[in-house]
C-alpha cells in the first residue's frame, strides 16, 4: 500500500465514484421516463385517490378503524400529504423535466411529447389541489432553492404552450427513438400521445369555464378544430402485478400495506345512487359485508359498533391490477359531450355521452378473475335506452351537464377518484343535499356534509400548502383554509 | 549473554557519563509493595546528578556512585518516588503504588505513554479491574456513570444490546457522534449492526462491545481536540483507547474469571387497574383496549365464540399480566487467560465465552460470544516485534421493536395492546383454538406468543482484528515504529416473519393478513490502518527534555452489504428466499474510503513542571473533492505543575496542584460519494408501499433526490480547554475540573430542501454547532487505616449544546419524526428540539374545544423542549476492609426530553394510569372555551362524554395529546453493588492458587424516574446509538436488573 501511495498518490485517493448509483450523466429519456410515470401513478392513483374518493363520497371511514378519519372530517393541515407533494415534484415532475431537456437536445421528439404531456398532466393535478405551485422558478436545484409560487391559471397557459410546442414537432424524423415498452402508456405510439395531448388541452380549457369563460370557449373550439382528435382509450399505466411493490398503488397502500384493510367502506352517497338506479356496477365497486350491500353515511365513523356492526358494511372493492388512468376513455367522451353541450362545437352530445357510459361500464375488464360474477352484467344499454335511468336528458344545458358529470363521477371510482372530486368542485355535480343522508328527505346520490366535518358545513376544496414547503421555502404563500376555492372552482 | 546485551542497551539509555565516573558499587533489587514482585525498568539516579541506571528484568540494579554522594532516587511510573540514603553496598527497595493516580501513566494518542501529570488536557484512565468488577459482558458497561464528561447508555435490556458513548455532547447532526475506538494503537470498527426505524428495529450490538473486558489492562478516554488530533479524521468525537493485557516475564500465569447472572425486568410500564376491556366506555370482547367499564370482578364470557364455546374470565385487573409474561434471564460469562514470558519474549492468550438469554420467553433474545485473543512480543537486538490477534464469533437473536409491518408483527406493540383484565400467560399456547390466528380475541392485535415463537432472526458474525508492530531503536534517542492493523468482520443475518393469515370466515378475517417474509443480509467490512512513526527523545540540558514524533498514516475502509428479502410466503414455516410468488427485493451497497495523513508532535518539558505539547496533522481524503481534499489541523497544550514549580506551596494541606490548558482543531472528512449527482434505481414511494423497478421487464432509474456538492469541505472542530487538578491532605482529597468550549464548523449533512426545486435534499457544509461544558471529578478517601479504606469518587458533567447556524433560509433541520412529533435542529437551541402538536388556545390562553364533542382543537405546532440533559453525575463508593471489598455506584442524569411510543400506545389503548382521570366520568376540559367564530370565546360547558373519553386521550382525535408522549428522561440508577472477598495469600500458599476472590454483585438494581414517566426506562432507545437515539423509543422492550456471582482465580 505504501509503495502504491508513493508512486501515484492521486490514483490512490480517486475512489470516490459511487459504485452503487450510476452518475447522473448517463441518464437517458428511456431510463428516466418510466420511473417518472410510476411516480405520477403511485401518488395520483394511490394516496390522492383515497383523498379524492372520500371527498367524492364513494367511500367513508369505517367505524371500526381510524386510518382516514382526518380526510373524512376535512381535518387536513399542512402536515398532511407532504409525501405526495414531494414525490410529485421531485420524483415525477423533475424527472419529466430531465426527459424533456434531453429529448430536446437529441431532437427525440416522441420523448419530448411524452415527457411534456405527462408533465402537464402531473402539474395539472398539483395546480388543481393547491391552486398555486412553483413553475417559473421550479426545478433549478442549487440555482434556486426557494422558488416562488405562480398562479394556477398562469401555469395552465404555460403548460398549454409547452404541449403546443411538443405537438409541433416531427415525429417521423430520423432522430426519434423507439420508446416501445419504456412507454407504459402507449408503447411509443405518437398518434395516441397526440390525442392524449389534445384531450388534456380540452381538460385544461374545460377547467377554465368558470374563471375564464371566453378563453375556455376559444380553447375548446381550437382543440376540436385542430384535427388531432381525442382519446378513445384509457391513457393509463397498466403494468401492475399482484405482488408487493408491483401492484396498483391504491391497492398497495390501502390493502396490502395497512394492518386493517377495511378502512374504506361504502358511502351512502354513491351506494344509494347505484341502488336507486339498479346499476350493476354496485358489486364491482363494493364487496358486500355480512349485511349484504350496506353503506355507512358519509363521515359517520364515530357511530358505535353496537349501533352499526362494522362487519355488516360493504368495503371498497380493490384489485392489485387496476390501471391508474390519467385520462380515461370514459372521461374523454364525457368531456367531449360537455364541450358539445356547452359550446355547440361539432358533435353529438348524446352519442358521446353514451360512449362515455359504455366505456365506464367496461372499466372493470382488467381483472376478469375478480369480477367474473359481475362482468357479464355490466351492460348499460338498458339504462341508456329511452326511459332508462341513465338516458341522456337532451334538456337544458344544466340538465345535460348534470347527467354528464354525474356519470363521469361514477366512472371515476377507484384509482381515478381524484378526478371525481375535482369535477364536483368545478361543476357542483353531484349536487349537495340539504339534509344528511339518514334523513327521509335525502335524495340518492347527493353529496352530504361529513357527519364529523370540522369545517362548519363548508366542503373541502383544496389541500393546504405543504408543511415541508413552509419549513424549507419561505416563498410559500400564506395558508388558505381547506375550504378555500382554487382558481377554477365553481 | 542475553542479559549482558540488555544491560548494554540500558547503558545506552542513560548515556556514557555513568561509565566514566569513579566511586563505589551499590546494587540491589527493587520490588513492588503490592505483590512483592520485582520491577524491571525502575530508574535509579544518584540524587542531584545525571548518573543513574535502570533495573533489569529481575528488578536488579548495580550502580557506580561517586564518592560523596549520599542518596539514590528510585522512580517508576505509577509508583511513589523514593529517596534512599546509601547506608550499605546492597540496597533493596520496595516501591509503593502511587496513591491516587498522582503520577499515573496514561496512554495517549498513537500509543505514547505519558505521565498523567504532564498532560495539558483531560485524559481519564480506568483500570481493567475497575471495569470488570460487576462482570460486564462489554467494557463500556463497566465505565457507565464513572467518568465525568462521558455519557454511556445501553440501548435496551436485551443481551448484547448496543452501547451508546457520547463524549462532550453531540457535534454532528446527521453524521457520526461516536468516539473512535483504538485497541493497542490500531483503530477498530465500531459499526452497529441492526435497524433503527419505527417499523422494525433490531439491535445486534456495536462492535466495540465485542472486546473481552477481562483482557483489558486499561481504558483511556481522550476527549478534547488537542488530545485526539493525531488520530485524524475520525477522532473528532474523542477517542476511547483500550490497552490490552500483555504477558510478563516470569512464571506462567493462568487467570480465570467466571460469572453467573440472573436478569429480571427493571422498568415495565405502570398501568391502570380500574377499567377493563372495551372501547368508548362499554365492554366489547373484540377490543384491544381498556376503555370498557369499571372492573367489577364479575365472571363473564369473552373472546370469540369458537365451536359454540366461549372463554370466561373475571372482569378483574390482572395487575402483573405483563410482568408475568417475562422469564428470568441468564448470563454465563467465562474467561481464561494464560500469560508468561522471558526476558525477550512474552505472550498472552485468552478465551472468553458469553452465553446469555434475556428475559423474553424462548431464546428470541439471546447472545453468544466466543472470543480468542493472542498477544506476543519478542525482542531481537534493537528490534521489538509484537503482534496481537483476536477472533470473535458472535451469535445473536434480537427481538424486533417498532410497529411491525404487513410481513409480521413485533412483540412489544402486541404486548401493549392487551386489556388490563386479560391474562397474558394464558395465551401461551398460541395454537389453542381461542388464542390462534383465526380466533384470537381481537382483530387489531396479535397473540404476543405467536410473535416471539414464530417470528425471529439469527445473526452471526466472524471478526478478526489485530495488528503487527515493529519497533526499532536506532539510538537511545531515536526509534521508529511501524504498525499495521486490520479489523475484518463478516456477518450474516436472517430475519423472518411467519404467515399469520386468518381463515376466510373466521372472526379475525377482517384483519390484514401477515403475509410472512424473509430477509437475508450479509455484511463485510474491512479496515486497514498503517502508521509509520519516528520518535526522538532528547534531554537538551538538565532542565529541558524534548520528545518529538513524526508519523505517516494510511487508512482504508471497505464495506459491502448485500440484502435480499421477500414478502409473502407460499409454504408456511419455510424460510427461504425462493418461497414466494413475488420477486425478491435485492439491494447491494459497497463503499470504499481512503485517507492518508502526516502528523507530528513535539513535547517539551522544563524542569518537570512545565509541559508544552504541539501537535499537527494534515489529511488527504478520498471523500472530498479531488482538487481540494487536503486539510490541516494543529493543537497546542500546556501543563503547569504549580507545586513543583514553587515547592514552598506544598504543604500538609496542599499536596499537588496543576493547571492545564489546551487549544486544538480536529478535522472530519465526508462519507463517501457525496460529491456527484447520481441516478438511483427507480422506486416510487407511495406513502404505504411503493412501485419498485423493474416493472414488467422495464428497468427504471430516476434522478436522485439528493443534490451532491462539488465544493464539499471537511468539518472542522475547534476546541479550547482549561483544567486543573488539585489534591489536598496527602492526596486524600482530589479535585479535577475541566471547562471546554468547542465549535464544529461546516457540518456535512443532507439538508432538506423544497421539493419544488426538483430535489428534496442537498449535501451541504453548514454553519456551526457549539458545545460548552464543565467536568468535575472529586476523589475523597474519608477513611484510610491499615485494614479499612473508603474511597469515594463523585463526578459531574454538564454540556450545553447550541446550534449557531443553519444553511441560509432554513430555521430548522429535521433529525427525525414520528407521529407528528418532530425532532429538529434549530438555530439558537440545542441539537434535538422536540416540536409537536398542541391544544388550540384562545388569546388569553384557554384551551379551545370542539363545541359538540368537548375535545380540544388542534393548535399550531410548538417546541416542547430539548433532548439535552441539564447535567449528569455519578457517585462511586469503594470500601475495603481486610479481605472484603464493598462497592456501589449511582448514576444520575437530570433533564431532557424523549419521545415514547410505548406511552402513546398505552394512552391509545387506555392502559395508561392518567386515563383514569375523573374516574372516566364525563368532564369539561379545565379552562376551556368554545370559539364563537366572531373573535370572541365563551366558556365551554360541553363535557367530554363517556363514549369519547378514549378519543380525548387519543392523539389522532386530540392531537395536542402528543405532549403526553414526550417525557422527562431524568433518572437515577443504582448502577451496581459489588461485594467481594479475596482469600489471603498466606492461605492460598497451600493451594495451587495465587489469587482467589469471590464477588456477589447486582446491576441496575433500582431506577427512579419522575412521576410523569411511569412507562419506560429513559436510558433505552430503539433508534441506535447516535443522535437519532435521543429521539426516544418506539415500542421498545424493558430494561433489566441483574444479580450475579463471580469468581476470579489466578494460578
Amino acid at each position: 500500500m505504501i509503495a502504491s501511495l508513493g508512486s501515484c498518490e492521486n490514483n490512490f485517493l480517486d475512489v470516490n465514484t459511487d459504485p452503487n448509483n450510476p452518475p447522473a450523466e448517463v441518464g437517458t429519456p428511456a431510463l428516466i421516463f418510466p420511473s417518472a410515470v410510476a411516480s405520477t401513478a403511485v401518488r395520483v392513483g394511490g394516496e390522492y385517490a383515497i383523498l379524492g374518493g372520500m371527498w367524492s363520497q364513494y367511500w367513508t371511514q369505517s367505524n371500526a378503524a381510524n386510518q382516514y378519519k382526518f380526510i373524512d372530517a376535512y381535518n387536513v393541515n399542512s402536515d398532511k400529504f407532504r409525501g405526495s407533494f414531494n414525490e410529485m415534484f421531485s420524483g415525477a415532475l423533475n424527472d419529466y423535466n430531465f426527459v424533456i431537456t434531453k429529448a430536446q437536445e437529441n431532437e427525440d421528439w416522441i420523448y419530448l411529447l411524452m415527457g411534456t404531456v405527462m408533465k402537464a398532466y402531473s402539474y395539472e393535478v398539483m395546480v388543481d389541489l393547491y391552486d398555486k405551485v412553483p413553475y417559473t422558478e421550479a426545478f433549478q436545484g442549487d440555482a434556486n432553492l426557494t422558488p416562488v409560487y405562480d398562479d394556477g391559471d398562469f401555469i395552465y397557459r404555460e403548460l398549454i404552450k409547452e404541449i403546443d410546442n411538443a405537438l409541433a414537432q416531427d415525429f417521423n424524423a430520423a432522430t426519434n427513438s423507439v420508446p416501445d415498452k419504456t412507454d407504459f402508456v402507449f408503447s411509443g405510439d405518437a398518434t395516441k400521445w397526440m390525442q392524449f395531448a389534445n384531450t388534456l388541452k380540452l381538460k385544461f380549457y374545460l377547467r377554465m369555464v368558470n374563471a375564464f369563460p371566453a378563453e375556455a370557449k376559444a380553447g375548446v373550439e381550437s382543440v376540436f378544430a385542430n384535427g388531432i382528435g381525442f382519446l378513445t382509450e384509457d391513457a393509463a399505466m397498466t403494468q401492475f402485478e399482484d405482488g408487493p411493490d408491483k401492484s396498483n398503488p391504491f391497492y398497495e397502500y390501502n390493502y396490502r400495506q395497512l394492518n386493517v384493510a377495511t378502512n374504506l367502506r361504502a358511502s351512502k352517497t354513491l351506494m344509494s345512487f347505484l341502488l336507486a338506479n339498479s346499476d350493476p356496477r354496485l358489486d364491482a365497486i363494493y364487496t358486500p359485508g355480512s349485511g349484504g350491500q350496506v353503506a355507512l353515511d358519509q363521515g359517520n365513523f364515530n357511530v358505535s359498533s353496537t349501533v352499526v356492526d362494522p362487519n355488516s358494511v360493504s368495503v371498497a372493492q380493490q384489485s392489485p391490477l387496476e390501471p391508474v388512468r390519467f385520462i380515461s376513455a370514459a372521461e374523454s367522451y364525457f368531456m367531449q359531450a360537455e364541450a358539445v353541450a356547452r359550446y355547440g362545437v361539432a358533435g353529438d352530445a348524446k352519442a358521446l355521452y353514451d360512449l362515455g357510459v359504455h366505456a365506464a361500464f367496461n372499466q372493470f375488464a382488467f381483472d376478469p378473475e375478480l369480477y367474473k360474477d359481475v362482468l357479464p352484467n355490466l351492460d348499460p344499454t338498458v339504462l341508456l335506452a329511452s326511459g332508462g335511468a341513465y338516458e341522456y336528458p337532451n334538456g337544458t344545458f344544466e340538465h345535460n351537464l348534470e347527467a354528464i358529470i354525474t356519470q363521469k363521477w361514477v366512472s371515476c371510482v377507484g384509482s381515478h377518484a381524484l378526478e371525481g372530486f375535482f369535477e364536483q368542485n368545478r361543476t357542483g355535480y353531484p349536487s349537495v343535499s340539504a339534509v344528511y343522508s339518514d334523513d327521509s328527505e335525502y335524495k340518492a346520490g347527493q353529496f352530504v356534509y361529513s357527519k364529523e366535518g370540522i369545517t362548519n358545513g363548508l366542503f373541502p376544496k383544496r389541500l393546504i400548502f405543504s408543511g415541508d414547503e413552509y419549513s424549507r421555502n419561505p416563498n410559500t404563500p400564506t395558508e388558505v383554509p381547506v375550504t378555500g376555492k382554487v382558481w377554477w372552482a365553481k | 549473554m542475553k542479559k549482558s546485551l540488555f544491560s548494554m542497551l540500558i547503558l545506552f539509555f542513560i548515556g556514557f557519563q555513568s561509565i566514566l565516573a569513579q566511586g563505589r558499587e551499590i546494587s540491589g533489587v527493587v520490588t513492588s509493595a503490592d505483590d512483592g514482585l520485582s520491577i524491571p525498568g525502575v530508574s535509579v539516579i544518584v540524587k542531584g546528578t545525571t548518573i543513574g541506571t535502570t533495573t533489569d528484568f529481575d528488578g536488579k540494579y548495580s550502580l557506580n556512585v561517586p564518592d560523596g554522594e549520599k542518596t539514590l532516587v528510585f522512580s517508576f511510573v505509577g509508583m511513589t518516588t523514593q529517596e534512599v540514603e546509601i547506608t550499605a553496598a546492597t540496597l533493596n527497595v520496595v516501591l509503593e503504588t502511587e496513591s491516587i493516580g498522582m503520577d499515573e501513566v496514561v496512554v495517549t494518542a498513537i500509543g505514547i505513554k505519558r505521565s498523567e501529570k504532564s498532560l495539558g488536557y483531560a485524559a481519564t484512565s480506568v483500570k481493567g479491574d475497575d471495569i470488570t468488577k460487576a462482570a460486564p459482558t462489554n467494557a463500556l458497561e463497566g465505565i457507565q456513570g464513572k467518568v465525568a464528561g462521558v455519557s454511556i447508555s445501553s440501548a435496551s435490556g436485551s443481551p448484547g444490546a448496543s452501547s451508546k458513548v457520547i463524549l462532550r455532547g453531540y457535534s454532528s447532526i446527521t453524521g457520526s457522534n461516536q468516539p473512535l475506538y483504538v485497541v493497542d494503537g490500531t483503530p477498530v470498527d465500531n459499526r452497529r449492526q441492526g435497524e433503527n426505524s419505527s417499523t422494525r428495529s433490531t439491535d445486534f450490538g456495536n462492535n466495540a462491545n465485542d472486546i473481552n473486558p477481562d483482557n483489558i489492562e486499561s481504558v483511556t478516554i481522550l476527549k478534547g481536540a488537542s488530545a485526539t488530533a493525531l488520530y485524524g479524521s475520525r477522532a473528532a468525537n474523542g477517542v476511547i483507547m483500550i490497552t490490552t493485557k500483555s504477558g510478563k516475564a516470569g512464571k506462567m500465569k493462568v487467570n480465570y474469571n467466571g460469572s453467573f447472572e440472573l436478569t429480571t425486568p427493571l422498568r415495565l410500564p405502570q398501568l391502570q387497574n380500574e377499567f377493563g376491556q372495551g372501547w368508548s366506555g362499554h365492554f366489547a370482547y373484540e377490543e384491544n383496549g381498556s376503555w370498557g367499564p369499571k372492573l367489577d370482578g364479575v365472571v363473564r364470557p369473552w373472546g370469540n365464540v369458537v365451536d359454540n364455546q366461549q372463554l370466561l374470565k373475571p372482569f378483574k385487573a390482572q395487575k402483573d399480566n405483563v410482568k408475568d409474561f417475562y422469564d428470568l434471564g441468564t448470563t454465563l460469562n467465562n474467561s481464561v487467560s494464560i500469560s508468561g514470558g522471558n526476558d525477550n519474549s512474552t505472550f498472552y492468550a485468552s478465551f472468553n465465552n458469553v452465553n446469555a438469554d434475556g428475559i423474553i420467553p424462548t431464546d428470541a433474545d439471546s447472545y453468544k460470544r466466543n472470543a480468542f485473543s493472542l498477544k506476543g512480543t519478542t525482542k531481537y537486538n534493537n528490534l521489538t516485534v509484537s503482534a496481537t490477534m483476536n477472533y470473535i464469533r458472535k451469535k445473536a437473536k434480537s427481538v424486533a421493536t417498532g410497529q411491525g409491518s404487513s410481513t409480521g408483527a413485533t412483540l412489544f406493540q402486541e404486548l401493549t395492546q392487551i386489556p388490563r383484565d386479560v391474562s397474558i400467560v394464558d395465551m401461551k399456547d398460541y395454537n389453542n383454538k381461542f388464542y390462534n390466528v383465526d380466533n384470537f380475541y381481537t382483530p387489531y392485535a396479535q397473540n404476543p406468543y405467536f410473535v416471539i415463537n414464530e417470528n425471529g432472526n439469527d445473526y452471526t458474525s466472524d471478526r478478526v482484528y489485530g495488528n503487527v508492530s515493529l519497533d526499532y531503536e536506532f539510538t537511545s534517542d531515536l526509534s521508529a515504529t511501524f504498525r499495521a492493523g486490520t479489523d475484518i468482520t463478516n456477518s450474516m443475518l436472517k430475519d423472518w416473519q411467519a404467515i399469520g393469515r386468518p381463515k376466510a370466515g373466521s372472526p379475525n378475517f377482517s384483519r390484514s393478513p401477515d403475509v410472512g417474509g424473509v430477509m437475508e443480509q450479509s455484511v463485510h467490512s474491512r479496515e486497514l490502518n498503517t502508521d509509520l512513526i519516528l520518535k526522538y527523545n532528547k534531554d537538551i540540558n538538565e532542565d529541558i527534555n524534548l520528545n518529538v514524533l513524526a508519523g505517516w498514516n494510511v487508512n482504508q475502509n471497505n464495506y459491502r452489504r448485500h440484502e435480499s428479502s421477500i414478502e409473502e410466503l407460499t409454504i408456511p414455516n419455510f424460510y427461504n428466499l425462493s418461497n414466494t410468488p413475488n420477486p425478491p427485493k435485492t439491494e447491494t451497497y459497497e463503499s470504499k474510503k481512503r485517507l492518508y495523513g502526516v502528523y507530528g508532535q513535539v513535547d517539551a518539558s522544563y524542569k518537570n513542571f512545565l509541559f508544552l505539547t504541539l501537535v499537527a496533522r494534515n489529511d488527504w481524503s478520498s471523500t472530498l473533492p479531488k482538487n481540494d481534499n487536503s486539510f490541516f489541523y494543529p493543537g497546542v497544550s500546556l501543563g503547569f505543575i504549580l507545586t513543583d514549580a514553587v515547592e514552598s506551596l506544598k504543604s500538609n494541606v496542599l499536596s499537588f496542584a496543576k493547571l492545564r490548558t489546551s487549544w486544538g482543531k480536529t478535522g472530519n472528512d465526508a462519507d463517501p460519494y457525496q460529491i456527484y449527482n447520481t441516478l438511483v434505481s427507480g422506486s416510487a414511494y407511495g406513502g404505504f408501499g411503493s412501485l419498485v423497478f423493474p416493472l414488467k421487464g422495464v428497468p427504471g432509474f430516476e434522478i436522485s433526490n439528493q443534490l451532491g456538492n462539488t465544493g464539499l469541505q471537511p468539518e472542522l472542530t475547534t476546541e479550547m480547554e482549561f483544567g486543573m487538578d488539585v489534591r489536598f491532605f496527602n492526596s486524600r482529597l482530589g479535585i479535577d475540573a475541566a471547562y471546554y468550549s468547542k465549535e464544529t464548523n461546516g457540518q456535512i449533512l443532507p439538508v432538506d430542501i423544497a421539493a419544488t426545486t426538483g430535489y428534496t435534499s442537498k449535501i451541504v457544509n453548514f454553519g456551526k454547532v457549539e458545545n460548552k461544558g464543565i467536568e468535575l471529578s472529586v476523589n475523597i478517601v474519608p477513611v484510610k487505616t491499615k485494614d479499612f479504606q473508603w474511597d469515594m469518587t463523585w463526578n459531574y458533567s454538564r454540556n450545553r449544546n447550541k446550534v449557531l447556524e443553519l444553511p441560509a433560509g432554513l430555521d430548522k433541520v429535521s433529525i427525525y419524526s414520528a407521529y407528528g412529533i418532530e425532532f429538529n435542529a434549530e438555530v439558537g437551541k440545542p441539537i434535538g428540539v422536540f416540536k409537536g402538536q398542541t391544544f388550540k388556545k384562545s388569546p388569553n390562553g384557554s384551551i379551545i374545544v370542539n363545541a359538540s364533542t368537548g375535545i380540544p382543537l388542534e393548535g399550531a405546532k410548538e417546541d416542547y423542549g430539548t433532548a439535552e440533559r441539564d447535567f449528569q453525575m455519578g457517585l462511586v463508593n469503594n470500601l475495603k476492609y481486610k479481605n472484603w471489598r464493598l462497592g456501589w455506584s449511582l448514576d444520575y442524569r437530570q433533564g431532557g426530553l424523549m419521545y415514547s411510543y410505548t406511552a402513546r400506545l398505552n394512552y391509545f389503548v387506555g392502559n395508561a394510569t392518567k386515563t383514569t382521570y375523573n374516574d372516566r366520568n364525563p368532564f369539561v376540559v379545565p379552562n376551556s372555551v368554545v370559539d364563537n367564530g366572531d373573535g370572541t370565546y365563551s366558556a365551554n360547558t360541553t363535557a367530554v362524554p363517556k363514549s369519547r373519553i378514549n378519543e380525548y386521550w387519543n392523539q389522532t382525535n386530540n392531537p395536542g395529546m402528543s405532549q403526553e408522549h414526550v417525557l422527562d428522561k431524568t433518572y437515577v440508577k443504582l448502577r451496581d453493588v459489588t461485594l467481594s472477598y479475596s482469600f489471603n495469600e498466606a492461605l492460598l500458599k497451600q493451594t495451587p492458587f495465587t489469587q482467589l476472590s469471590l464477588t456477589a454483585y447486582g446491576k441496575n438494581l433500582f431506577i427512579w424516574t419522575p412521576s410523569e414517566n411511569n412507562f419506560v426506562d429513559p436510558e433505552g432507545s430503539t433508534y441506535g446509538n447516535d443522535l437519532r437515539s435521543e429521539f426516544g423509543e418506539f415500542a421498545g422492550g424493558p430494561s433489566v436488573r441483574s444479580f450475579g456471582l463471580s469468581l476470579k482465580a489466578s494460578f
